[in-house]
């Protein structure tokens, strides 16, 4: 029975150590992520390149999902540990054109599914997705090859649901260095 | 005028009939990824027209194993159907199924907009997780969606490019069911004056060492493909069998050696047209002093 008691009394003590272990890492590692202060979104910022809406946040909203755990959903969504800025703000996201479609006629048959709903937009700056280039190049019969920008984008909008903590979408951002290398002769 | 790709068919052929062997225990991708060689690999389709005004097909999920390390690389590797501009900046829109590497490692829907090459937007995930995804849960190997790529034009449209996603329907090929449209450009190839556009059905990686989905005994698989041409009026022009005019160009590629075959340098990636309105991709391991299938 002693023995007993004292092996588990060391499994306790291992695992409390591993606990705090754990804890000390976790806590070096939320560290390093350049994290700004959360923000709440007074103005709408349209994106219709990329046909979603984000609109200021509810006046009378109080999220569920916490801003760190938004960007530890965004983090499992996106390699954001060699991020050089990370910004949650709390928003709303709307995208006007989902909605159920007639297989046949491609008409709508349904109301757009998502309206105005929270979420923490978790901006991600400074990330490099590997390059690649998403053009046939059917003119360039003379075998010429186009260079294309090593990261094939740097910033990314991941948009979490502030109720649920479910990531609802990732938009993508090739950024401000994207255009003076991709270049095609 | 638009360049056509040059097609050596005869070549395709006998490249994959010569890629019938034995199934390779097991496939990988490189483990650096050396620098960025995208591939684009399929069928694309211009049919004598300005532009082609959507690509349709229903595409059976396939893994892709990614080059590089998957937790931190943030690679892809993807199979899509599109309109892609043919000359100097025109861009793209694309929507299918991607390998997405980062911190999901995973495969998840996704549509890409690009109005000229060099535009600021990349690819849109759509992950599966509750309100704003998809009904169908992630998109799993084995599992068939019909996407559609196509610029409604015409009296009541709104002359712009839709993302459209269904599920696949066996009963009722070839548009699936289901089907929600996701997205819409903001601009169309006429309006962007693109110098003209293709459709287009492919696979594509971003690195030659990035696999294309499919593996030798298991195919991806594009099928009941259908498109659709710009013609300028009142009607939007229907939904055809790329056969009808002619067939769809094939090995369709973005800067893989202009041998004018439908396999790489190195003997990896394969394509095989079965019919005018089917052909199936794959991807054979790393080998490149005994091309392996």
């Amino acid at each position: 029975m002693k023995s007993t008691r004292v092996v588990v009394a060391i499994l306790a003590a291992l695992a409390s150590a591993g606990v705090l272990i754990a804890a000390a890492y976790a806590s070096a590692a939320s560290r390093s992520l350049p994290v700004a202060s959360a923000v709440i979104a007074t103005s709408a910022e349209p994106h219709p390149e990329d046909d979603f809406f984000l609109g200021p946040a509810p006046s009378d909203f109080s999220p569920k999902v916490s801003a760190d755990e938004a960007v530890a959903a965004a983090g499992k969504q996106e390699d954001i540990q060699n991020a050089t800025s990370i910004q949650p703000t709390l928003a709303t996201l709307t995208l006007p054109d989902f909605q159920p479609v007639d297989s046949e006629t491609d008409k709508p048959i349904g109301p757009p599914v998502v309206q105005d709903v929270p979420v923490w937009v978790v901006t991600v700056d400074g990330i490099c997705a590997a390059s690649s280039a998403t053009r046939l190049n059917l003119d360039q019969e003379d075998g010429s090859v186009p260079s294309f920008d090593p990261c094939f984008y740097r910033e990314a909008k991941i948009m979490v649901n502030a109720t649920t903590g479910a990531v609802m979408l990732e938009a993508t951002f090739r950024g401000p260095s994207a255009n003076a290398s991709n270049s095609v002769p | 005028m638009k360049t056509r790709l040059v097609l050596v068919l005869a070549l395709v052929t006998t490249a994959v009939a010569g890629g019938v062997g034995t199934p390779p225990a097991a496939i990988a991708a490189g483990s650096t990824c050396g620098s960025g060689f995208t591939h684009i690999w399929g069928r694309a389709l211009d049919d004598g027209a300005p532009y082609m005004a959507g690509a349709q097909a229903d595409m059976t999920v396939r893994q892709s194993n990614l080059c590089g390390s998957v937790s931190t690389n943030g690679n892809t590797a993807s199979a899509c159907v599109m309109i892609s501009g043919v000359s100097g900046n025109d861009g793209f829109a694309q929507n299918g199924y991607i390998r997405h590497a980062g911190g999901c490692d995973c495969r998840q829907f996704f549509y890409e907009f690009e109005k000229y090459l060099g535009s600021n937007n990349g690819p849109v995930f759509i992950p599966n997780t509750g309100t704003g995804s998809l009904p169908w849960g992630n998109p799993d190997v084995g599992a068939a969606f019909v996407f559609k790529t196509t610029w409604k034009y015409g009296t009541g449209e709104d002359n712009k490019i839709h993302a459209i996603f269904c599920l696949s329907s066996d009963n009722s090929p070839p548009g699936g069911t289901g089907c929600y449209d996701y997205a819409n450009t903001n601009w169309n190839p006429s309006g962007a004056s693109w110098f003209g556009a293709d459709s287009v059905w492919a696979g594509e990686t971003h690195d030659a060492k990035t696999d294309m989905p499919g593996t030798q005994g298991a195919n991806a698989i594009s099928r009941y493909m259908l498109a659709r041409r710009y013609v300028p009026g009142p009607i939007s022009d229907p939904w055809y069998d790329p056969g009808t005019y002619g067939n769809p160009a094939t090995c369709t590629q973005i800067q893989a050696p202009g041998s004018g075959t439908c396999h790489d340098s190195y003997f990896r990636y394969h394509l095989e047209v079965v019919n005018a309105t089917r052909f199936d991709i794959w991807t054979c391991p790393i080998d490149p002093n005994n091309p392996p299938c």
